[in-house]
């Protein structure tokens, strides 16, 4: 009798050991995965990584991933990117060898730029320098100076072909508004290649890319910043599946005031001064983070009417909000925004 | 009797084996830089520091070469008072209290973000 009990007893906690041990290896309290974060500095933005599950910790090599993409492709700070490479060359030859990647993502961005009438424009770079939102010469420029880079400002002085590309002398690349959805679809594409990893979350400043889902499979969960809030207020929520884009664009982010106006960061390459078309904040959900990024900057330019037309053409939604403190909201997203901030009215 | 003993014994252990673990667990949950109330320090992508915002500091995390922030927390809220850094837009970024935009200093690859509200609202991030 006495054995049969010791028996039972050995095989219980034997059993209560080896649950012990399943809930150990990669399994937390909360019936999570294993998380991973990092924050960091990349793509001259603030970036955090999120990743739910996996064999072991990938942001660093994300990171590292990232860092290449800067200095290898995008930066036109870099003397080795490719960017920085046609710009050197300032019109006195085309740059051959462009590596498919580039091209891939110059034709994608000069896609936007004509659907959206030059809204959003690659060639902007000399004059939102002159402004340097954000930096150390923080300034507002003289007209005169803008005039003078204007006349070298216009996506269709571009000649790009699959394997070259050609800018006249004095203009000069700058993707600085569709850097970090590009680092985003990067990040995604570089997630999506490792083992085990359920669902990750990486933003790069503002843009988020969401890749499988949540160990509970329950929507993501993502916070639109209230554009005229106090610090850490939003003005609404997001639940979105994963394998989707989001990216914001508004006036707040970056900007300064001169004689009680307020200069933002997004400018209008048509003026080369801040956009003012009555939208103070826009976002917008796809398939692509250069997408997302790139329309939610275009539509910003563009304003209401249009930008709803450009969002539709590329099948994006997205929610967009004016000075007026109205909420737009596309089709596809009406049943997933919920509203925050009782201040913004959302219009039928 | 014996029998009945060691059962209770091993019954004992077993629970207090199996409390200390979920203890345990969850505390490793806790600590993934997401809890509201907490600031959380990163230098070249690692977290370095976690600090409550409820309590009133200063303190300098220092990098490479003399790079250095002094930081402050106050008023449930953490800002950079004094940096190497030349153009100092980490101190004119002012002070955080619920993010969602962190802290930069980019010469000294310094992020500074707050819990962020993702464990009250259980958010997954914030778009800005």
């Amino acid at each position: 009798m006495w054995r049969k009990k010791q028996k039972a007893l050995v095989v219980t906690a034997l059993l209560l050991f080896l649950l012990l041990v399943v809930l150990l290896s990669g399994r937390n309290g909360k019936g999570k995965a294993e998380i991973y974060e990092r924050a960091d500095i990349l793509m001259g933005t603030s970036f955090h990584g999120t990743v739910y599950g996996g064999k072991r910790d990938v942001l660093p090599e994300l990171a590292k991933e990232l860092r290449s993409l800067e200095t290898e492709r995008l930066s036109w700070r870099e003397e080795t990117s490719e960017i920085a490479k046609i710009n050197f060359l300032d019109g006195k030859e085309p740059y051959e060898n462009i590596s498919a990647e580039l091209s891939g993502y110059l034709t994608d961005i000069l896609d936007i730029a004509d659907r959206s009438g030059g809204a959003l424009d690659p060639t902007i770079g000399n004059i939102s320098r002159l402004w340097d939102f954000g930096g150390a010469n923080e300034r507002l420029p003289e007209q005169e100076e803008i005039d003078k880079f204007l006349e070298k400002t216009g996506y269709e002085k571009l000649q790009v072909s699959e394997n070259s590309i050609f800018i006249p002398k004095g203009v000069s690349l700058d993707l600085g508004a569709v850097g970090k959805g590009i680092g985003a679809d990067r990040a995604a594409d570089f997630i999506k290649k490792q083992d085990g990893i359920e669902g990750a979350v990486i933003a790069l400043g503002g843009s988020i890319a969401l890749i499988g889902s949540k160990p509970d499979r329950s929507p993501w969960n993502l916070a639109i910043a209230d554009p005229r809030g106090k610090e850490g207020e939003i003005l609404g929520l997001l639940k979105l599946s994963g394998e989707q884009f989001v990216s914001t664009s508004g006036d707040y982010e970056k900007y300064f005031e001169v004689d009680q106006k307020r200069y933002h960061h997004i400018l209008n390459p048509k003026t080369g001064y801040p956009a003012e078309s009555g939208l103070i904040s826009v976002t917008v959900v796809c398939e692509s983070g250069l997408k997302s990024d790139g329309l939610s900057t275009a539509c910003f330019v563009l304003g209401l009417e249009r930008g709803m037309e450009l969002l539709k053409e590329y099948g994006a939604e997205g929610v967009l909000v004016d000075e007026e403190k109205n909420v737009y909201i596309t089709e596809g997203l009406k049943s997933l925004f919920d509203l925050k901030d009782a201040s913004y009215k959302i219009v039928k | 009797m014996k029998e009945k003993w060691a059962l209770i014994g091993v019954s004992i252990f077993l629970c207090l084996v199996f409390a200390g673990s979920l203890l345990f667990l969850i505390s490793m949950g806790r600590d993934k830089g997401t809890e509201d109330g907490y600031a959380y320090i990163y230098q070249d992508g690692i977290l370095v520091k976690t600090v409550s915002l409820e309590k009133e500091e200063v303190f300098l995390i220092e990098g490479n070469h003399g790079a250095y922030n002094k930081i402050q927390v106050k008023d449930g809220s953490i800002g950079v008072t004094e940096a190497s850094c030349p153009d100092f837009l980490c101190g004119q970024m002012g002070y955080i209290s619920k993010g969602p935009i962190p802290i930069t200093c980019l010469p000294n690859r310094l992020v500074i973000e707050v819990g962020n509200g993702r464990e009250t609202e259980d958010l997954d991030g914030v778009v800005y």
